[in-house]
């Protein structure tokens, strides 16, 4: 909807690489025990994250089709303002979000390609050719 | 039992809830939103709210008219056993 294009910024933080956005809040320094902007979109988003996973059962449950499409076009409007607001939120600097290691993600990735072989079908020609790209012997399971 | 006229499908107990719950957040939603939106002195939080309160209006309007429309088409249906016909909606 909005706030495309931003740039996360990274930096070092108890040993983590830190994903985050340049702060430019509006939050009292001092805060107190009146909300603040922060605390009422955390509500809001809070709120979408309840309004999506009703609408979640309200759809498996809906038992005729034109139910069903009033209910999923709200729910589709939900998500993306749950969307809207998390990328407010993180545009203000409010979110500091944890990069997954490297080589744990290396390490997920040649799992899961080597589990190829439980595949019930054939795999895709560009799966097949990771197979033979990693050439691990490690399968643990 | 049988359909005397061609309206739609009636809305079961189930659905009706959900659409009595669904209506409440909704309505919910959107007055907090805009409460949040009147009180922040941020004008990108403020606009972003909102829109965040007039979409959720909007899919309080959009369930409203779907009820609507089984208010509007209410259905006589005889049901077998039954001496008289019974209205559905």
């Amino acid at each position: 909807m909005q706030q495309q294009g931003i740039q996360p910024q990274f930096k070092m933080q108890g040993g983590h690489l830190i994903m985050t956005h340049q702060a430019q809040t509006n939050l009292p320094k001092v805060k107190d025990a009146s909300m603040n902007d922060r605390d009422r979109l955390q509500d809001l988003l809070a709120q979408e994250k309840y309004l999506t996973s009703g609408y979640n059962m309200a759809l498996i449950e809906a038992s005729h089709d034109a139910l069903f499409d009033v209910i999923k076009q709200n729910c589709d409007a939900s998500y993306q303002m749950q969307r809207q607001i998390f990328n407010l939120m993180f545009k203000k600097g409010w979110y500091k979000l944890p990069v997954a290691d490297a080589q744990m993600v290396q390490h997920t990735f040649q799992q899961f390609v080597q589990y190829q072989t439980q595949f019930p079908f054939p795999p895709s020609p560009q799966i097949a050719q990771m197979g033979g790209q990693t050439g691990g012997a490690q399968t643990s399971q | 039992m049988q359909y005397q006229t061609g309206g739609m499908t009636p809305l079961t107990e189930k659905d009706l809830a959900y659409m009595k719950d669904m209506m409440s957040w909704e309505l919910l939603a959107a007055k907090k939103a805009y409460h949040y939106a009147n009180e922040t002195q941020d004008a990108e939080c403020r606009q972003a709210m909102f829109q965040i309160a007039e979409q959720h209006q909007r899919n309080l309007e959009r369930l409203l008219m779907h009820l609507q429309e089984h208010v509007n088409q209410a259905t006589q249906i005889t049901v077998s056993g039954a001496q008289n016909p019974t209205t559905v909606m």
